[in-house]
């Protein structure tokens, strides 16, 4: 009999392999392949160090990282992207005309913002930006830091779509449990420099790891479990 | 008895047309009270005006009375530079010192502070290398330290986590003072501690009562133990 | 494990005099020896990381010197001059990071300087930390869209003006709340340790290692 021997190669896009950062991060191990990947803890528990870590703004002290050259990401304050007065002046660097601008705004329904000063928009409108900006140019991954931070509402379910909308794999760093539960496909839970549960969002909300780390339920679960019903994703609904 | 008092307040920005107050009548005494709204009516202006802070840091017109009667702290939403010195330590030191105290209270006033807002720990360490829950803890801190009746905060559970909500909501209500002012959007973690609700729109205020009469705007954030189904 | 190691403001003084006054005098090995034990008080506070990063800071300073002054004069001498360079560079520093803020506050309080410039010092620490957080949060913000280079750092001033402006308003905020007529400053009075008494004792025995000399 002959044995081949087969060498296995990560097809994952952004890989953390036993990554150690000071007292913050203590053994990380995740794998992002496509879809929106979320990273949901406490504040503190290390997830903005993991973003910081993927997009190599970080070294670690320990493991490695894979990840590719061009990583778009979004921060904390969505304002300090912006180095333009109008947000078509901040595209027209990477769209060249006003024509392809406006195409670009306008497939992601944001056409209205075109002429509106970038430090004068509101918190919502400004995360949009931000993130269209992580996007137009051309990366191969994108990364978000608490994207729903001060917004309300509204503002969050537009986040939201425009997420949804975005083709190369995202990962998120949240701990506003609604908004993730209606946008990420699957989740790890960080807790205390920890990835202390992941898996697919509906499995983990359902679980209790959540309550475990001083969460409450998202209300939404609370509400299906009194009413004694399961949600269920868009694909389980499908197959 | 602590209280703020507004009449027929209208304020602006300079150099703008429009007015951000038109016509604010409100009375705060000795009790907890949200104000709430959706963005753009006006909240962190009122709290501006209310704490005094507006003419003095913005300039602006003001007309109306405003009677601001007892000491005021106000931590405002951007909390970082609320912070003046580089260490809590010794933010509260500097303020502790300004009210005549001796060492030893002043020492025995930093462990108490310290562990009403769980920052023992991090009282010698660089604000700057805090977490943003820690900071908020440090300055809501600092402005217990002013010692004062009313406490003024602006939307203070916009950037925390659930679980930093959770301890916001019992420290605000041990909090020891006598009137707490709360700009939020968020209302599920603080129907319950609230004595009174105030919703303002396009900067007036439409109602001022109990939280289950509140119009529901659409917009806010309230409990949805309270929708009706 | 870190020790709190600090040094009371006016020993902090009393070495910057006295290591400048040796180079003057030309003892330059004695006051380089006291800016290295100065270095070592720091890497017991700080760690080693953060103090092989600064002393990489000041190879840059003294390395090209070094190399154009062999070029135009003997070895020996470059290197006389390069080690006088560091130790001034090493003991302003290495002081200046052994104060507490606080500490130096209180001292300079006592020496009957205006309340508003003593406050001003670890007001200034903190402002600038906070600059330094602003500016790097801002360039990972600016990478995050692709900008690298020369483009990264021409784009950076717009976005730190306009974030500069903003903090001024909360700054201005802070300020109407927290400036005080009386700081009666009670805590921050300096105490003399080991490290004083250590620094101290080097010092008496070097000058009187001169003085015999002489």
């Amino acid at each position: 009999m002959a044995f081949k021997y087969v060498e296995v190669v990560s097809l994952a896009k952004i890989e953390l392999i036993d990554v150690w950062y000071k007292d913050i991060l203590k053994g990380i191990n995740l794998r992002v392949n496509d879809g929106i990947v979320a990273l949901v803890g406490p504040n503190g528990a290390g997830k903005t160090t993991i973003l910081k870590v993927m997009v190599k703004a970080l070294k670690p002290d320990r493991g490695s990282v894979v990840a590719p050259e061009k990583v778009g990401s979004s921060w904390q304050n969505p304002y300090y992207s912006f180095t333009k007065p109008t947000v078509l002046e901040e595209f027209l660097e990477y769209l060249g005309s006003v024509e392809e601008v406006e195409e670009f705004l306008g497939s992601y329904g944001l056409k209205h913002l075109l002429n509106r000063y970038t430090f004068k928009l509101s918190v919502g409108q400004a995360r949009l930006v931000s993130i269209l900006l992580a996007v137009v140019w051309g990366p191969e991954a994108l990364v978000i830091d608490e994207p729903t931070n001060g917004l309300s509402l509204r503002e969050r379910y537009a986040v939201s779509r425009l997420l949804r909308s975005i083709k190369i794999p995202v990962v998120i760093a949240s701990h506003d449990l609604d908004f993730i539960l209606m946008t990420s496909d699957y989740v790890y839970v960080v807790n205390d420099g920890h990835i202390v549960c992941e898996g697919n969002t509906l499995d983990v909300f359902y679980s209790d790891v959540l309550q475990h780390i001083g969460f409450p339920e998202p209300e939404v679960v609370r509400i299906g479990k009194e009413l004694g019903l399961r949600l269920r994703s868009v694909d389980e609904v499908k197959s | 008895m602590a209280f703020i008092e507004l009449k027929e307040v209208f304020y602006r920005y300079p150099e703008s047309e429009e007015w951000v107050l038109k016509g604010v009548n409100l009375s705060v005494g000795s009790e907890k009270v949200v104000i709430t709204g959706r963005t753009g009516s006006g909240k962190t202006t009122l709290l501006r005006v209310m704490s005094g802070v507006a003419l003095k840091v913005y300039g602006g017109e003001l007309r109306g009375e405003v009677l601001i009667d007892g000491r005021v702290a106000y931590v405002p939403q951007e909390f970082d530079l609320y912070i003046l010195m580089p260490t809590p330590r010794e933010e509260l030191t500097y303020i502790l010192s300004a009210q005549n105290l001796g060492l030893n209270d002043v020492e025995v006033r930093i462990r108490e502070i310290s562990e009403l807002l769980g920052i023992k720990e991090l009282l010698d360490r660089r604000v700057v290398k805090l977490s943003m829950g820690e900071r908020q803890r440090v300055a809501i801190a600092s402005a217990i330290a002013l010692n004062p009746e009313i406490l003024i905060l602006d939307e203070p559970f916009a950037h925390i986590d659930p679980k930093g909500a959770v301890d916001l909501v019992r420290l605000l209500s041990n909090l020891g003072v006598s009137t707490l002012v709360i700009s939020e959007h968020k209302l599920r973690y603080l129907a319950n501690i609230i004595d009174r609700i105030v919703v303002l729109r396009d900067g007036t205020v439409v109602y001022s009562g109990s939280l289950e009469g509140a119009p529901k705007d659409p917009d806010i954030e309230w409990p949805l133990s309270m929708l009706r189904w | 494990m870190r020790l709190r190691v600090s040094i009371h403001p006016v020993t902090g003084f009393i070495s910057v005099v006295w290591v400048l006054t040796s180079l003057y005098m030309g003892y330059v090995l004695s006051a380089f020896v006291l800016s290295l034990i100065l270095t070592i008080l720091l890497v017991m506070s700080k760690g080693v990381k953060e103090v092989v990063n600064l002393l990489k800071l000041y190879a840059w300073l003294v390395i090209p010197p070094f190399i154009i002054l062999t070029i135009m004069y003997t070895p020996l001498e470059a290197l006389d001059m390069s080690i006088r360079l560091l130790t001034i560079a090493l003991v302003f520093t290495n002081v200046l990071q052994l104060i507490t803020p606080l500490e130096l506050t209180y001292t300079l309080m006592r020496l009957r300087i205006p309340t508003t410039a003593s406050l001003a010092i670890p007001m200034v620490i903190r402002l600038s930390e906070y600059m330094g957080y602003i500016v790097n949060e801002t360039l990972i913000a600016l990478r995050g869209r692709g900008l690298r280079r020369r483009k990264l750092l021409m784009s950076l001033p717009i976005p730190l003006v306009v974030h500069t402006i903003k903090s001024s308003t909360q700054l201005a905020e802070a300020l109407t709340q927290k400036t005080f007529r009386n700081v009666n400053l009670v805590l921050g009075k300096p105490k003399v340790g080991l490290t004083d008494t250590l620094i101290y004792l080097y010092i008496v025995l070097m000058t009187l290692k001169y003085l015999l000399i002489i």
